[in-house]
């Protein structure tokens, strides 16, 4: 960092870079050497840390500090800084820090007049034993309220910053602000005689708080004039500082794979990486199902991808992901997958912040996932959100880091609404989910909206949630545009009418053929009964006449037919 | 109470003042005034130079100058400044 200054230094101020993470950048190398600094600030603010860090730093680097507390005792002060993992002792054990307690008995009198000659003794004493040239006072408001005067007040600190700089000591002194605007006002004149005023501001706005840093002077310096959100973490004050150069915009790397084949060239290719995909829409349109398609497919290809989740817990989407055939498991196992869930309103968005760029510091996620947008309105106010999603994508952006945003809207289709909190400008692909109502049904909708540096689809697709991930079936164009559900079977069913109706017309005829068939066999099969009574009555009758014509053979027989012959005879003539 | 002995200093005190500074000068003039008009004989003023004594001026957190810390009697009171309010100054010493 030292390096990346050095030319600014060259020939301006000098500088000393405190190490805080973040701050050296806004001020462009560091706090200006051998002048005094002034830190003003709220209670709980982080005034003190902000001096401890300071000279804790310092001090790693072999630069002894000397810290002078009116506030806390000593020991609070080292407590504090061990919480923090800065073991203050040791370096005092090793001269290269001192902790001065500088508590005024409230129970002192006051009789005339006074100097603060025996500050400034220990100081020049202490720093003089140990090479020192960093003070920090914490708070000159308290050491100057002794006089009560505050014309005297002002002189005093004039006498003060004087000392420090004719000693070439770099000094920061915190000062508290407050809502109180008499007190206020009262140190307004530090902020004209200091070098370098740095401004602390807390604010709680829906019972979150939020931390903002603002640099309001550097003389003889430029320096970021931006409100830049901050977190005390458990290694010490954070600085989040959005590129002072504004967003960078990166050109869009090559196309990766969504995940589903026909969403690719609907896409145009893919995703792009580096890239913002917003994918919105309503409760239940398949924003997370979409969004872990990608993660499943990206991670099978040996990329990690960072969760961002604030709707559901990492359990309840691995659950709920193998209902349409997506498992993420084996992603999570081979550490492909992290995630990274909270409550927005757990902390304030800087902490949110924080969190997500330290996870992407030490996972190097190529992609992460938001999900979701419309949920970071929880962290605070729409402003706070705002601020958390365009410093998050802009450090992926600069980072080269694929963003995919998911955005619940409260409409089934409202365009307007699903880009969100005015990222849209940042949104280099944007996916809207939908859900219409046609003819009594529902139907799930896809549109892409956006999809820049692609040559894309922009009609509107059907597609299903299966127990094997998402299906697009195909766009259909009909005379009113886009059809869905019953409505697209109904003209996809009038479309093969005729056909059917042929198909059915030959069926019908083929079962009549198989009727006349079966008719005639009938017919045949009645016939042919007939035929046999006919002809079973026809033998019952000549059986009957054979035995007839027996039977009288037999009668004549009987009767005698000598005596018939005779008579025949008679008859006939007598031979 | 009786007084036992009378030799025997009663009064402990610290003033601690910077150098020649103009407001050490007036309170060494001002205490030493007030301690010898009544009570002569029966203190210990210690007068400590903080510019020669650092040291002493980190342990008894001496942030300003002049500064007289009445050790006895007890409790211990800090009082700053020149001591131009003698009323005060004698309240403090319970005179």
């Amino acid at each position: 960092m030292e390096n990346k200054y050095a030319t600014i230094d060259k020939g301006t101020l000098p500088k000393i870079p405190t190490r805080i993470a973040g701050l050296d950048d806004i001020l462009q190398g560091g706090i200006p050497e051998h002048r005094t600094t002034i830190i003003s600030g709220g209670p709980g603010c982080g005034k003190s840390i902000f001096g401890i860090e300071f000279l804790y730093m310092g001090a790693k680097e072999g630069h002894p500090g000397i810290y002078v507390t009116f506030e806390e005792r000593a020991d609070a002060v080292r407590q504090n800084a061990m919480t923090m993992g800065w073991n203050l002792a040791e370096l005092e054990k090793q001269n290269l820090m001192f902790i001065m307690e500088a508590n005024l008995d409230p129970k002192t009198l006051i009789s005339g007049d006074f100097s603060i000659q025996g500050l400034f003794t220990i100081i020049e004493g202490k720093a003089k034993a140990m090479n020192c040239t960093r003070i920090v006072i914490d708070a000159v408001d308290i050491l100057l309220r002794m006089y009560n005067d505050f014309s005297r007040e002002r002189s005093e600190y004039y006498v003060l910053h004087d000392w420090f700089s004719s000693r070439k000591m770099t000094s920061i002194m915190s000062v508290k602000s407050s809502q109180d605007h008499s007190l206020t006002k009262r140190y307004e004149f530090l902020d004209f005689m200091a070098d370098c005023v740095i401004h602390l501001d807390q604010r709680v706005r829906d019972q979150i708080s939020t931390r903002r840093i603002r640099v309001t002077k550097y003389r003889g310096s430029n320096f970021g004039r931006n409100e830049y959100p901050y977190v005390i973490s458990d290694k010490g004050l954070n600085i989040v500082p959005i590129s002072t150069t504004g967003l960078r915009h990166r050109p869009l790397g090559d196309p990766v794979s969504s995940g589903n084949i026909r969403l690719d060239s609907i896409l145009g290719g893919g995703y792009r990486r580096a890239s913002c995909v917003l994918i919105a829409g309503i409760t239940g349109a398949g924003k997370t199902t979409l969004a872990n398609t990608f993660i499943h497919s990206v991670c099978s290809a040996d990329e990690r991808v960072l969760y961002i989740g604030f709707e559901e817990s990492e359990e309840a989407i691995v659950t709920n992901m193998l209902s349409p055939g997506i498992d993420l498991r084996p992603a999570i196992q081979s550490k492909k997958l992290r995630f990274l869930t909270s409550l927005p309103e757990a902390m304030g968005a800087e902490e949110h912040l924080m969190r997500a760029i330290d996870q992407i510091k030490s996972f190097k996620p190529a992609h992460i996932i938001l999900d979701a947008v419309s949920a970071c309105d929880r962290m605070g106010s729409t402003q706070t959100a705002f601020e958390y999603l365009i410093r998050l994508l802009n450090y992926c952006k600069e980072n080269d880091i694929t963003c995919i945003l998911l955005n619940q809207t409260v409409r089934a289709m409202d365009i307007h609404q699903i880009s969100g909190m005015e990222i849209s400008s940042m949104v280099d692909t944007a996916l809207f989910l939908g859900m219409v109502e046609v003819g009594g049904e529902i139907n799930r909708m896809l549109l892409v909206l956006k999809s820049r540096g692609l040559a894309h689809s922009n009609q509107y697709r059907e597609y299903l949630i299966t127990d094997n991930g998402i299906e697009l079936l195909d766009v259909y164009i009909g005379e009113g545009g886009v059809l869905t559900g019953a409505a697209r079977q109904e003209q996809e069913a009038k479309e093969s009418a005729n056909q059917r109706l042929r198909e059915n017309h030959i069926i019908l005829k083929k079962h009549e053929l198989t009727h006349k068939e079966a008719a005639k066999q009938a017919k045949i099969a009645a016939l042919q009964a007939e035929i046999d009574i006919f002809k079973s009555e026809l033998d019952a009758l000549m059986e009957e006449e054979n035995i007839w014509h027996q039977g009288r053979n037999i009668r004549s027989q009987l009767r005698g037919k000598a005596k018939d012959d005779a008579l025949h005879k008679l008859i006939l003539g007598n031979d | 109470m009786a007084q036992i002995h009378d030799n025997t200093p009663k009064y402990k005190l610290k003033l601690f003042i910077a150098g020649n500074e103009p407001n050490s000068i007036q309170a060494i003039n001002n205490i030493n005034d007030i301690l010898d008009s009544r009570i002569k004989d029966r203190y210990k003023l210690e007068i400590i130079d903080i510019l020669n004594d650092f040291q002493s001026a980190i342990d008894h957190g001496v942030l300003v100058t002049p500064m007289l810390i009445i050790i006895e009697p007890l409790p211990e009171t800090t009082i700053v400044g020149t001591l131009s309010n003698a009323e005060k100054v004698k309240a403090a010493l319970r005179l």
